[in-house]
């Protein structure tokens, strides 16, 4: 069978072309579209096809697409105007927030604050209350609730989020006002907060509905728009959306969760970085992707995608389980500076894509991290990069030597530390995402994809005491192939307040018999055949009187030593995390988890048969190393580097999308699935 | 300082090093932050986030603190750790020791705030301290939440915890715990919540040692130095782009809880060249009850003021303030004598002392100050009386912003001298014997002006079973300024309504015990001040706000001087602002 993925991207679109038995067969690019994304995933996937050079369409089965539309919107803030319905009481929730500043705005007293998602005006009051316990103590003013809608018609509203207080306990309200609501507007379309989010903490479960309801009316017609797209291009062919959590889902259900996809185009890069994982068999790797204005870092322990429910989209907090990603703005575009503390920094203010390094000739005068990079000899001069950008080397010179006339240091020596101090903060981000939560980063494997990522790769391992580098072949467009190894996954949780201890084994039991049920009900309903579904149930705990839980796997056993097992592991994970452990301490259980996975798709692919004999050399390369130290090492491009094949020492790896920096005293090898695997400090 | 800097490297870092190194140092605070607030225990630690976190070099200067942290805590480190050195000097210390004390008389800020300071050896020496500074629930005394308004000294407001080494090499010492555990409600809280210090401290720790094996210990402790070099030479190149002169402002809290005198802080800020000097002499004599500012409040309320208008965007530490000479005269409500009782000067007297300084800086740079924002933490505190463990709610309510030249204020914003947030209903109405029947933006809270200032808050709760409260406020009697031209916030008011429908308006400083359960207290934070003249504020401003509720149509016609038309066919809203007669 062959599956194609498009990975639509900010500027880019990618596509793969894949075949389960042998892999990759072609890769594409094309411009993204704004104003028809739909028409661009399409033309990748043309031109993917076109690029294939005549391989057999008729096993083609699926096309997996990674969006960046809930991205967008939430980044250009332009979606639709949105109401919120809410207990009597309660309307400036989502304004009020937790009512704390952001952290960077600690000293700024002047700056607004971001915008609320929803006017006032437009958040409606209906009385009703439920109690703390589930139960009802004001019942639902329905009259009040026909009401509201009829003046969201009026004015022109398409999405409601539907958020009362302890929904998570007893969701009868919501679901009475979701049906009020379309009878008296079947045109709206409406988010409730007890399936969005059915967790404790009216805010975050509020902001998460509220921004379902924001992208709903956006995402919902991408979607059928583009499997429309997708049939008239070839029918029969099926269309598959990757979410947040490193999952596929159908258009159909994507469009009812659109608060799940605001991570879909990061989560293939990370889902690739499990399949590489498991193909390399390093269980442990941390996977860093850099590109022009960010750097992505992931940890996956034990081959296994982190997943957090901690993040923040339009400064408002998103509780869905979502691929946990640090990102900080240091990208080949980060603009080196000095401040007026005389200190010299790189970020957080990036050349983006225009004007661009200085070295890319468009007019750019302030040296960035491409620019170092050319300086040093990395980024050859004179090299093309995507259509039209020549790079020229004299340009970043000069722009360093006017940098470093501030600072006492000559053009060299500035670029040197653009790389130094960049490179420190990517280590940085590093450590706070491995040693930070307890994982010895000398226990993982640096995993480097994205265009800039591998010239920084190696240091940054240095830095880390990471031992091993994995480059992995088609670097540049990496998360479309994430897509087309990935399986189908939904979550579910339950608010759940107990002790875990042997008399919470029968209610949990209940609630997670009932969220398998329904998650596999959803497999189903996503076209997964039972015997291809695997459920995995999890507990949020902490200690009694914290409140950050820990999301700890239990079995499906529930034999004697069911709890025992389940207290120990959070025991663990919490020492690990934390630093500390206390034994005998009760532990409360807040959340039930159930993930089901559907697989779809063949990820085991054959190693190819390692060859022997040395790569041949495309000569050499200048390379910077020290303000007085300027070393010849040999150039090979990627395409001409086989399985089996070994470097020794130094060396450039140039290949159309990336350039792979080997520093000395390293061994470097081709594994039978083409991934470049560096071992530092080996010989 | 008492510490030797043996093997001092004769150069500065490279600027690349120190780039690398500061970075770093940032890093290991935020880490630090995130071990505590993962593993605190009590609602205002875990949910409200109120605790700092912060790397002081050896002398005791503060190099770097955490992210987002509470603005009041973080100057005033320094000053708990000189008077920890002050008692436990710096050679008597040993790997393994950990240090606390909550004394305001030696450089603490309340008692309720401990200070815990891990000293951190690297090579045989001192290099450093990692510090965790957290607000204790409770830490005894009459009322649940120690909010004592009633005490006249500092013996009335619980437990004083003089520096003390709470570990010594490694070995706690059980003895000051059970102390501390007899003394305070619900003591397995307040053991979590230290016991997350504890971790934060050892987080710190760890990487500080990574860094050094890494780096050198030499280079550690010379970026720590020229971090604070760095800050300073940033703080001066802001304050000499303020134009020379001395400016001068005053404004008042709203009494002492026994009188309603208003207690008058008065400041003249002087810049000349790139020093600033801060004199708040003409400020009132100390007060009888708790609103007196002790000098680390002092302190950090006038650094934050300072910072917040010079150069608010880059990195806050010792070295930010070398150029800031400050003059406190003795025995005035804003550096007490001991033992002058100080609980509420932490946000209270230290929020005004901020807004003195702000409105005299308005007066040197008018663009860069926004007006008053409510200038009250205005906290609520409720317990049980004679309940054993009881789980005490804390929660504060200030929360609306100034406006400023180009901005409304936000409704709903911590401003000024505190960032502790809120607590969810959800989680609240579960912990605590109360039911929230409304938390909403305050309407007509704002003052009018060019821009607008932010509402602040309401919150009505009723009380489930019988409770004692402690309120604990200011700007009930006076009003947060407006500048230029714009108008006042309104005040904060405290409305108790018994069950038998008796009504009782509370004062901002009050503790109530044995209200009845079935009693509703709607509690309301003062606005904030508006900016610039109210006739310049555009129509359809006035029409956004009206729509949104955010003001009255009465209020409207009064302060901007419009008329308003009543349209029922409107969709946005029935009210129409339109140009007065007199316009």
């Amino acid at each position: 069978m062959k599956r194609i993925g498009v990975d639509a991207g900010g500027t880019f679109t990618d596509a793969v072309f894949w075949d389960e038995e042998t892999g990759l067969i072609s890769s594409a690019k094309v411009s993204s579209r704004k104003h028809d994304p739909a028409g661009a995933v399409v033309a990748a996937a043309t031109r993917v096809v076109e690029n294939a050079g005549g391989a057999s369409l008729d096993d083609l089965r699926d096309l997996v697409h990674g969006t960046t539309i809930g991205t967008n919107v939430s980044l250009e803030r332009n979606g639709p105007r949105t109401a919120i319905l809410t207990t009597e009481g309660f309307r400036d929730i989502l304004e009020i927030a937790r009512l704390t500043r952001a952290p960077e705005a600690l000293y700024d007293l002047m700056s607004p604050g971001p915008a609320p998602l929803v006017a006032r005006k437009d958040r409606y009051e209906v009385g009703e209350r439920v109690g703390r316990d589930g139960s009802v103590v004001t019942e639902l003013d329905e009259a009040g609730v026909r009401e509201a809608a009829q003046s969201m018609v009026d004015r022109g509203i398409r999405s409601v989020a539907v958020s009362f207080l302890y929904s998570y306990l007893n969701a009868g309200h919501e679901r009475r006002a979701a049906e009020l609501i379309r009878e008296v507007a079947p045109e709206i379309h409406v988010s409730l907060s007890s399936e969005i989010l059915p967790q404790v903490r009216e805010f975050e479960r509020t902001s998460t509905t509220a921004l379902n309801a924001y992208l709903a009316p956006v995402c919902a017609p991408y979607l059928e728009q583009l499997t429309e797209k997708v049939q008239q291009w070839r029918e029969g062919l099926q269309t598959w959306i990757m979410q947040s959590n490193g999952g596929v889902t159908s258009p159909r259900r994507a469009a009812e969760h659109p608060v799940n996809l605001l991570l879909s185009g990061p989560s293939g890069g990370v889902v690739a970085g499990r399949w590489i994982s498991q193909q390399t068999g390093i269980a442990n790797t941390i996977t860093v992707d850099m590109g022009g204005t960010s750097f992505d870092v992931a940890l996956l322990a034990d081959t296994q995608i982190p997943l957090t429910t901690m993040r923040e989209v339009m400064e408002m907090p998103v509780r869905v389980p979502t691929v946990d990603i640090e990102t900080i703005g240091t990208g080949g575009g980060s603009i080196a500076h000095v401040d007026s503390g005389g200190q010299f920094l790189v970020g957080p203010i990036s050349a983006g894509a225009v004007p661009g390094p200085v070295c890319y000739g468009r007019g750019g005068t302030e040296p960035t991290v491409t620019d170092a990079n050319a300086v040093l000899g990395i980024l050859a001069d004179g090299a093309t990069l995507g259509d039209d950008v020549v790079v020229n080397r004299a340009l970043a010179v000069e722009a360093c030597e006017r940098l470093g006339a501030q600072l006492g240091l000559n053009a060299i020596e500035t670029a040197l530390g653009i790389r130094k101090i960049s490179n420190a903060a990517m280590a940085g981000a590093v450590r706070a995402i491995s040693v930070g939560r307890g994982y010895d980063p000398r226990d993982f494997a640096l995993n480097a994809f994205g265009g800039a990522g591998p010239m920084h790769a190696a240091d940054i391992a240095l830095e880390m005491s990471i031992p091993t580098v994995i480059v992995p072949p088609v670097a540049g467009c990496l998360s479309a192939v994430g897509l087309v190894v990935s399986d189908v996954l939904h979550n579910h949780a339950a608010s759940f307040q107990m002790r875990l201890d042997q008399s919470a084994v029968a209610g949990l039991i209940e609630a997670l018999t009932e969220l398998s049920q329904l998650a596999s009900r959803e497999l189903e309903s996503d076209g997964v055949p039972f015997d291809r579904q695997t459920v995995q149930l999890a507990l949020d705990l902490n200690y009694v009187g914290q409140n950050t839980p820990i999301t700890v796997e239990v079995d499906d056993r529930f034999d004697h030593g069911w709890v025992d097992r389940a207290v120990e592991k959070f025991h663990t994970v919490h020492e690990r995390a934390n630093g500390f452990r206390v034994d005998g301490e009760p532990i409360d259980i807040v959340t039930a988890r159930v993930s089901g996975a559907g697989s779809i798709t063949r990820t085991d692919l054959k190693p190819a048969l390692l060859s022997t004999g040395a790569p041949l050399s495309h000569g050499t390369r200048p390379l910077i190393v020290s303000p007085t130290e300027t070393v010849d090492v040999p150039l090979f491009r990627r395409e001409s580097l086989r399985p089996g094949h070994r470097i020794d020492g130094a060396a450039v790896i140039e290949s159309n999308d990336t350039t792979f920096v080997v520093p000395a005293r390293s061994l470097t090898r081709v594994d039978g699935y083409g991934n470049l695997l560096l071992t530092l400090g080996g010989n | 300082m008492t510490n030797t800097q043996v093997n001092e490297l004769e150069t500065a870092l490279d600027p690349i090093t120190l780039s690398v190194m500061d970075a770093g140092l940032r890093t290991a605070v935020a880490e630090m932050k995130s071990v505590v607030l993962r593993t605190a225990y009590s609602n205002l630690w875990r949910e409200a986030g109120d605790l700092s976190c912060g790397l002081l070099d050896a002398n005791g200067d503060i190099v770097a603190q955490g992210i987002g942290d509470i603005p009041i805590h973080l100057a005033s480190m320094p000053t708990s750790m000189r008077g920890i050195l002050a008692k436990i000097p710096a050679e008597s210390l040993e790997p393994g020791d950990v240090l606390l004390q909550n004394d305001p008389y030696q450089g603490n800020n309340h008692m309720p705030d401990f200070i815990m300071a891990k000293p951190i050896f690297s090579e045989g020496r001192l290099l450093a301290f990692a510090a965790v500074r957290g607000h204790y629930v409770d830490i005894g005394g009459p009322t649940p939440g120690s909010y004592n308004l009633r005490a006249t000294d500092l013996y009335g407001e619980g437990l004083r915890m003089p520096p003390v080494k709470l570990y010594r090499r490694g070995v706690v010492n059980e003895e000051l715990i059970a102390i501390i555990s007899a003394n305070v409600r619900n003591a397995a809280e307040r053991l979590g919540d230290m016991r997350s210090q504890y971790a934060g401290c050892l987080a710190a720790e760890r990487r500080l040692l990574d860094y050094c094996e890494r780096y050198g210990t030499e280079v550690v402790e010379q970026s720590m130095r020229e971090v604070l070099d760095v800050s300073e030479r940033r703080a001066r190149a802001a304050f000499r782009e303020m134009p020379d002169g001395r400016y001068e402002f005053a404004d008042v809290v709203d009494g002492d809880g026994f009188s309603h005198d208003p207690l008058e802080i008065k400041v003249a800020v002087t810049i000349a060249g790139d020093e600033v000097e801060i004199d708040f002499s003409g400020t009132s004599a100390q007060a009888r009850g708790g609103v007196n500012s002790p000098l680390a409040v002092t302190l950090s309320a006038t650094y934050f003021a300072l910072k917040a208008v010079a150069e608010p965007h880059t990195a806050s530490n010792s070295g930010s303030y070398r150029p800031v000479s400050i003059i406190t005269p003795e025995g005035t409500v804003i550096n007490p004598h001991a033992p002058a009782p100080v609980v509420a000067g932490n946000h209270e007297t230290s929020a005004r002392i901020a807004d003195v300084v702000l409105g005299a800086l308005s007066r040197a740079v008018p663009e860069r100050v926004c007006a008053a924002g409510t200038g009250s933490s205005t906290v609520l505190i409720v317990g049980r009386e004679g309940v054993v463990d009881d789980s005490i709610m804390y929660e504060v309510h200030g929360a609306g912003q100034g406006a400023n030249t180009d901005f409304d204020g936000s409704h709903a914003r911590r401003t000024s001298i505190g960032n502790t947030g809120n607590t969810p209903v959800e989680v609240l109405e579960g912990n605590h014997p109360i039911r929230v029947l409304a938390y909403e933006i305050r309407p007509d809270g704002g003052g009018a002006g060019r821009h607008r200032g932010g509402g602040g808050i309401t919150r009505v709760v009723e009380f489930t079973e019988e409770a004692t409260i402690t309120m604990v406020a200011d700007r009930d009697r006076s009003n947060p300024y407006g500048l230029h031209g714009g108008l006042p916030g309104a005040r904060a008011s405290f409305l108790l309504t018994l069950p038998d429908g008796t009504e009782e308006r509370l004062d901002g400083k009050t503790v109530r015990g044995g209200v009845p359960a079935g009693s509703v207290l709607r509690l309301t934070c003062a606005g904030a001040g508006g900016y610039g003249d109210p006739a310049e504020r555009p129509l359809e401003s006035i029409q956004s706000d009206l729509d949104n509720g955010y003001i009255s149509p009465e209020r409207a016609a009064r302060d901007y001087g419009i008329e308003i038309a009543d349209d029922l066919t409107r969709v946005e809203g029935r009210h129409v602002a339109m140009n007065g007669a007199n316009s």
